[in-house]
C-alpha cells in the first residue's frame, strides 16, 4: 500500500475515527493524540494486514486500543489544559448523543460501531475481539437501554 | 450517510488537521517520525512562560501542595514538564497527609509507579480480559495482582470502593444523584458524574458574561471511600497559598498558581478539591489576570460548602 493509498483511506474514514474516539475519550486533545498514534501504528504495521478489504475495521481496532491506552494513563489524572465541551449539535441529535455517551462502555462501542459506523456483526466481533454472540447480546442490551431513554423510533433507521 | 451521522456533529477542524499533519510525516520504508502530543506541547509552552510568584505561606495545620504530593506513575507527564525545566507534581485530592484517604491514594500511586511500566500487562488484559470481581469495575484494575493490592490498601485504611456511577449532564441531575441540593450558587454550566456513596466530580464553566472563572473541575470525595484521582499541578513552588474563611464560615485552603488554581476544603464528611483552569498568568480579554487572590476568594463563595457535609 502506497502512502497515497493509505492517506486516502484514512481520510475517507475520518468521521469514523472521530466518532469512535468520541465514544471513549472526553477530551478533544486526547482524541487528537489517539488518532495520531493510531495512524502512525497503522502505517508501521500496514504490511501485516492481509485483507485490504478489512482496512477500516483494522484501523478502528487500532484506534480503540489507543483510546483505551490514553484512558488508562489519564483516568487517574485530571487533565488540566482543557475541558472537553464544545457546542453540541442541536435538536434530537444531542439527546441521542447524550444517551449513547451515557451507556456503559460495554454497550456504547457495539452500538456506535453498528448503528453509526455501519460495521457488520462479524466486523465488530473482530474489532472488539469478542465472539459474535457477545456482540449481539451487547447490542440487544444496549438497544434496550437506549429505548428506555429515547423511545423506539430513534433506533429504527 | 444516515441520520446517525449527525449525532456527533462535524469533525472538528483541529482533529482533521491532526490527521493531515500526521499523514504528512509518513515516509515510505522509513520509521514513523512521531509528532509531539499537542496537549503536552501546550503544557510545555505554558510552563516555560510562567512567572514566579510569592512563596507559599504555610499556617499551622495548613498544608502546602508539595505535602499532598504522591508518586507519579506516569512518566510522560513528568517528562513533558521537565523539558521546560520545571517540576511536575501530582497531588492527592482526597485528603491531607494525616488522613487515611490520602495515605491510601499515596500507597496506590507508589504501587503503580513500579508496576507494568511498559504496559505489557495492560495490553495483554485488553486481548484477554481477566475475570475480576465486579467491584473493581470503577477502578483501573486489570490484573488480579492489582486487585489484591487494592484490597490490601483499602483494608489497611478501612476504606470502601465506589460501587455505581451515574452521569450527570446538568445541575439538576447532579443534585439528584449526590443527594445534596443547592450547593452551587454561581451561574455555572455543569456536567459530570456521581457515585453511589455521594462522591462526585463535575466540569463547570461560567455561563455569565462577566464570570469569575472560565472553567473548573469540582470534586467531592467522601471520607471512608477510596479514590484514585490525582491532579498534576506542575511546580508547587509557584503557588501562592493561604487560608480563607468563606461567608458561610467554612475554612478553605486556596492555591493561586500561574496557570491554574486549587481550592481544598476538609469537611466533616467529605474532602473537596476544585481545580480552576486559569491562573495569575492567564490573561483575560482585557489583558488583566484572569485569577487573583480576590477573585479566587470570591469564587470560593459561589459554593455553599456547609451543604456538602
Amino acid at each position: 500500500m502506497t502512502k497515497e493509498e493509505f492517506s486516502t483511506q484514512i481520510l475517507d474514514m475520518k468521521r469514523t475515527l472521530y466518532r469512535v474516539s468520541c465514544g471513549i475519550l472526553r477530551s478533544e486533545t486526547d482524541r487528537e493524540d489517539a488518532v495520531q498514534e493510531c495512524i502512525c501504528k497503522a502505517w508501521e504495521k500496514k504490511d501485516s494486514l492481509k485483507d485490504a478489504g478489512a482496512f477500516r475495521a483494522w484501523v478502528t481496532r487500532i484506534l480503540i486500543n489507543e483510546c483505551y491506552d490514553i484512558c488508562r494513563r489519564n483516568s487517574r489524572i485530571i487533565v488540566l489544559d482543557e475541558l472537553p465541551e464544545r457546542p453540541a449539535p442541536e435538536d434530537r441529535s444531542r439527546e441521542v448523543r447524550q444517551a449513547i455517551l451515557g451507556l456503559d462502555p460495554l454497550y456504547r462501542l457495539p452500538i456506535s460501531l453498528f448503528y453509526i459506523e455501519g460495521f457488520s456483526i462479524r466486523e465488530i466481533s473482530q474489532i472488539l475481539q469478542v465472539p459474535e454472540g457477545t456482540v449481539k447480546s451487547r447490542l440487544f442490551a444496549g438497544r434496550s437501554k437506549l429505548k428506555g431513554v429515547l423511545g423506539e423510533e430513534v433506533l429504527v433507521q | 450517510m444516515n441520520d446517525w451521522d449527525n449525532i456527533f456533529g462535524e469533525v472538528p477542524a483541529s482533529f482533521e488537521a491532526r490527521i493531515l499533519d500526521t499523514l504528512a510525516t509518513l515516509e515510505e520504508d522509513k520509521p514513523v517520525r512521531r509528532l509531539g502530543r499537542r496537549g503536552m506541547t501546550s503544557l510545555i509552552a505554558a510552563a516555560a512562560a510562567i512567572v514566579v510568584l510569592g512563596g507559599t505561606a504555610l499556617a499551622t495545620g495548613f498544608f502546602g501542595l508539595r505535602e499532598v504530593g504522591v508518586d507519579n506513575p506516569y512518566g510522560e507527564v513528568g517528562a513533558a514538564t521537565q523539558q521546560a525545566g520545571s517540576e511536575s507534581l501530582l497531588i492527592a485530592l482526597q485528603g491531607y497527609p494525616d488522613s487515611s484517604e490520602y495515605k491510601a491514594t499515596a500507597e496506590w500511586m507508589a504501587f503503580l509507579a513500579g508496576y507494568d511500566q511498559d504496559r505489557a500487562l495492560f495490553r495483554a488484559a485488553q486481548e484477554n480480559p481477566p475475570e475480576l470481581d465486579a467491584r473493581y469495575a470503577l477502578y483501573n484494575v486489570y490484573t488480579q495482582e492489582m486487585a489484591d493490592k487494592l484490597d490490601e490498601i483499602t483494608e489497611k485504611y478501612g476504606l470502601t470502593l465506589h460501587c455505581r456511577m451515574v452521569t450527570c449532564p446538568d445541575v439538576a441531575s447532579l443534585y439528584a444523584s449526590c443527594g445534596v441540593d443547592g450547593f452551587i450558587r454561581g451561574d455555572y454550566k455543569v456536567s459530570g458524574f456521581a457515585y453511589d456513596d455521594g462522591s462526585f466530580l463535575f466540569n463547570g464553566s461560567d455561563a455569565s458574561e462577566d464570570g469569575l472563572v472560565p472553567a473548573f473541575q469540582f470534586g467531592r470525595y467522601m471520607k471512608g471511600v477510596f479514590s484514585e484521582v490525582v491532579l498534576n499541578v506542575g511546580d508547587a513552588g509557584l503557588y501562592d497559598a493561604w487560608e480563607y474563611v468563606t461567608g458561610d464560615g467554612v475554612c478553605v485552603y486556596l492555591y493561586l498558581g500561574p496557570e491554574k488554581c486549587v481550592l481544598m476544603a476538609d469537611l466533616p464528611e467529605s474532602f473537596i478539591s476544585v481545580n480552576v483552569l486559569a491562573g495569575s498568568a492567564t490573561a483575560g480579554p482585557d489583558g488583566a489576570p484572569v485569577m487573583t487572590r480576590e477573585k479566587l476568594e470570591a469564587f470560593a463563595n459561589t459554593f455553599d460548602f456547609t451543604a456538602l457535609g
